[in-house]
């Protein structure tokens, strides 16, 4: 019996797959070695102090981490209950073919490219809000802030959110619904006391992915958030922040400055620096989640 | 009491599930609405005049199918190989994982990200200027992760014992690869290039800084220094400037036909997906 | 006698699997398998039979977290040395599961599966190793004028012996069975038996069966295996009239029932 023969798919597949990684880390120490400049040049104040202007070589990001968190924050307060109570009723209260239904739509929502949503937020959502805040006494240049990118975030959010949501819920096994109901308790008794226990892995993996998708988003939050630098509130002042426009990371690289720079080395690595920034927080939360989500397949068996 | 806490609880959720319809619907319902009256066969087949405010978006359209098809050509091959070695070649639970890994972090990578790597990697230091081929390798790499999964878990559900049962006949790897998961797993294949591709084609920012223009190309000529025009860019372009009326209209209307499109796509997977449902259900 | 029938073709020497964590399913087995007989193995579920035909034609290398340690030895060969081809090993020892397996296709490009990408089956003899194959399983004039129709139509007995034929194509020198008659009705596992029995005259059969009465019927050596701390070993091996009239280890009486 003679030794195997030359596998020419096993090559061509370890290659491929090398090269898969290969281009995740890539891009990885690309973005690394990219900034390296900027870090020399900031040092810890790229991060932590706030003053950005390109042309006085000042590259102090804070303002944009303060937009990027704030919005995605909004974008989660207001996509989870919506999100929790839809999956909770299509996961437990309505029957299968409405839930089926519900899905479908859900999903086509899903696949809403984000630009259209910008194009929502620009001709409908920036003037809604901006009446909203003229209703409410509020001194507004246009309808363009952080409050309403974090709005149309949430719309952008919800279908990915419920759709995660209700798979975690119905990763818990029917055995578990059929014996507590059989038990005598009602739905919501199950529902709190013997589903979302079991399903929070799931959930709170769907809540990481989520608020990772929504950090990311640039093109409907490059729209609508106002683009305007240096807006760090202090302590008092973070509400008002959120009803004047700002600046995220996504909707600065996304912006003029990105081609502005080619050419201009320090630049260029400022920019780079926002990109790592963003890439190690997303795809951090992307990997945290998986390992929550993980907890929830080897726990409960279907 | 327990009976009113289920009465609220239940209204609750149906409120909530009622205010994500609304807003579903209401998405929609806008787009359709508002972008219906733009449509004619001369929007489709009518290059653009007037910088967007008159004419069609045909080579808009083109540019997107370039960009998508080249995406498709370089993802799909791609995923066939990791999907391949993911089930036939690596053995412990624990390489699959860190697999898995690598592909979720792949399809976490914020868009933008693509754009500016791009920007710096094939337009600065390969000097490409603008081309189709990047954005199409861009985009290729972003839907990879999709591609791959659904291959995975079509090749997932064939039974285990078919595959002992091959290799307990004797077949090498390479034989039960192309006379077993391959065949099997095809519709997985191509039901994951079709959601890869849905997304890929409503995709802005990997394209915008590498690849396309907002006016002025028709086809590409060559590789290098040869962008294109695409759906998504010329919506975003259009929407920065949104006060001119006469816009308006054009704007939606190339909204609804890239909605059509991505929807288009993903529908075709759909009677695919249910009919790897059913069969997952039945084995 | 020549020495020739007295050499076992398959044999192993302080076989044991053990998990990753540590807990041994099989623990130090010394089984030899006579040639042109039907070997049965016998025992209580859990007590690791499938695992152990598993070993022997190295099926057990497709679970990435099992270690395997001591060594099975077919015709003298060490088989996980590292100069043999499993693929190969695996065609000269078929194995039939419980359930029966049946590829997409025909009957006839089921019969053939292995064969025509092995190289077993060519343009010149293809029909007539279909031919034979499928009247040693016992099923050709059942299918005869079927050879075209999608293997799925056939009934499961019918399937378990399309199995056969499949392996028999492959003209292996030993053939591995895991109950393959648990599944069936009483007539097709009646045909399967008779095909054991006319297979051993050319081939040698190792059937891991919990039918005691199927046991008696076909084997001329039976193996007993048993659960003893947790993990399979093995009791005794011996004629199989000897392993049922008088056993000699206790665990062997007590899974028989002691009957006679």
């Amino acid at each position: 019996m003679r030794a195997r023969q030359f596998d020419w798919i096993r090559m061509v597949a370890i290659v491929f797959s090398v090269l898969t990684v290969a281009t995740v880390c890539g891009i990885f120490l690309f973005l690394l070695a990219g900034s390296v400049e900027a870090w020399r040049h900031e040092g810890f104040s790229f991060l932590a102090k706030n003053h950005w202007a390109y042309r006085k070589q000042f590259f102090e990001a804070a303002a944009m981490i303060y937009g990027t968190a704030a919005v995605a924050l909004i974008a989660i307060v207001l996509a989870v209950p919506i999100g929790l109570s839809t999956a909770i009723f299509s996961s437990e209260i309505c029957g299968e073919r409405s839930r089926l239904v519900l899905k479908f739509l859900v999903e086509l929502l899903a696949g809403v490219p984000s630009v259209v949503y910008g194009l929502l937020g620009v001709l409908f959502l920036r003037n809604w809000m901006q009446t909203l805040y003229e209703k409410g006494n509020l001194e507004v240049y246009s309808g363009d802030t952080l409050l309403t990118a974090g709005v149309l975030l949430a719309i952008m959010v919800l279908p990915t959110l419920s759709t995660l949501f209700d798979d975690a819920f119905r990763s818990v096994g029917s055995k578990y619904r059929d014996a507590a109901r059989g038990l005598g308790l009602t739905r919501a008794e199950t529902t709190f006391q013997v589903i979302l226990p079991q399903a929070l892995p799931g959930l709170v993996g769907a809540l990481l992915l989520s608020f990772g998708r929504a950090l990311g988003e640039t093109i409907a939050v490059f729209l609508v958030v106002g683009r305007a630098d240096n807006r760090f509130p202090k302590l008092g002042g973070v509400l008002h922040s959120l009803v004047d426009a700002g600046q995220t990371i996504t909707s600065k690289l996304g912006g003029a400055e990105t081609n502005i720079a080619v050419g201009d080395k320090l630049h260029t690595s400022a920019l780079l620096g926002l990109a790592l920034v963003l890439f190690v927080v997303v795809v951090g939360l992307t990997l945290i989640a998986d390992v929550v989500r993980s907890r929830l397949s080897s726990e409960t068996v279907a | 009491m327990r009976r009113l806490t289920d009465r609220i609880f239940t209204l609750l959720c149906g409120l909530g599930a009622f205010i994500a319809l609304g807003i579903i619907l209401t998405v929609l319902g806008l787009v359709v609405f508002r972008g219906a009256p733009a449509i004619s066969l001369r929007f489709f087949t009518e290059q653009v005049r007037s910088v967007g405010a008159e004419g069609g978006i045909f080579y808009q359209l083109v540019g997107t199918l370039i960009l998508i098809a080249t995406a498709a050509v370089i993802a799909v091959p791609l995923a066939a190989g990791v999907g391949i070695y993911h089930q036939l070649y690596v053995h412990t639970p624990r390489s699959r994982r860190a697999m898995d890994a690598v592909l979720h972090a792949l399809n976490g990578i914020p868009s933008i990200v693509f754009g500016l790597v791009g920007l710096a990697f094939f337009v600065q230091m390969l000097g490409m200027k603008k081309s189709w081929l990047a954005g199409g390798i861009l985009l290729a790499v972003m839907i990879l992760p999709t591609v791959t999964v659904a291959f995975i878990e079509r090749m997932r559900a064939i039974p285990k014992v078919t595959i002992e049962a091959a290799y307990g006949l004797g077949l090498r790897r390479p034989q039960i690869a192309l006379s077993i998961l391959f065949p099997q797993a095809v519709s997985g294949l191509v039901t994951g290039t079709l959601l890869g591709l849905a997304r890929a084609a409503g995709e802005t920012a990997p394209i915008m800084f590498t690849a396309v223009i907002f006016a002025g190309a028709t086809m590409p000529k060559g590789v290098v220094d040869s962008p294109v025009l695409a759906l998504p860019y010329h919506i975003f372009v259009l929407a920065q400037d949104s006060f001119d009326p006469s816009m308006t209209q054009k704007m939606w209307g190339s909204a609804v036909v890239l909605l059509m499109l991505v929807m288009g796509l993903s529908l075709i997977a759909l009677p695919l997906r249910l009919k790897i449902h059913e069969e997952a259900r039945r084995v | 006698m020549s020495d020739d029938i007295l050499e076992p073709i398959l044999s192993t020497h302080q076989l044991s699997v053990r998990t990753r964590e540590g807990r041994f399913l099989l623990r130090d087995v010394g089984l030899e398998i006579p040639r042109r007989m039907v070997t049965g193995i016998i025992g209580p579920s859990g007590a690791g039979k499938s695992t152990l035909l598993k070993c022997l034609n190295r099926l057990i290398d497709l679970s990435g977290t099992l270690e395997v340690s001591g060594k099975v030895l077919f015709e003298g060969e060490d088989t996980r040395a590292k100069s043999v081809d499993p693929d190969e090993l695996r065609r000269r020892i078929g194995i039939v599961f419980q359930q029966p397996v049946v590829f997409p296709g025909s009957v006839a490009q089921n019969v053939l599966f292995a064969a025509t990408r092995l190289g077993t089956a060519n343009r010149r003899n293809r029909d007539e190793l279909l031919e034979e194959s499928l009247r040693q399983a016992g099923l050709w004039n059942e299918v005869k004028d079927r050879l075209k129709e999608m293997a799925s139509t056939l009934s499961v007995g019918q399937q378990q012996r399309l199995a056969i034929a499949r392996t028999l194509a492959g003209k292996p020198d030993i053939i591995l069975m895991d109950e393959p008659t648990s599944s069936l009705d009483p007539r097709s596992t009646e045909s399967i038996e008779q095909t054991i029995v006319e297979l051993k005259k050319t081939r040698t059969i190792v059937l891991v069966t919990h039918h005691l009465e199927q046991a008696r019927r076909l084997c001329d050596w039976v193996a007993c295996l048993c659960q003893k701390e947790g993990a399979g070993e093995l009791m005794e091996a011996d004629r199989c009239n000897v392993v049922f009239c008088s056993p000699v280890r206790e665990e062997t009486m007590e899974y028989l029932g002691m009957k006679c």
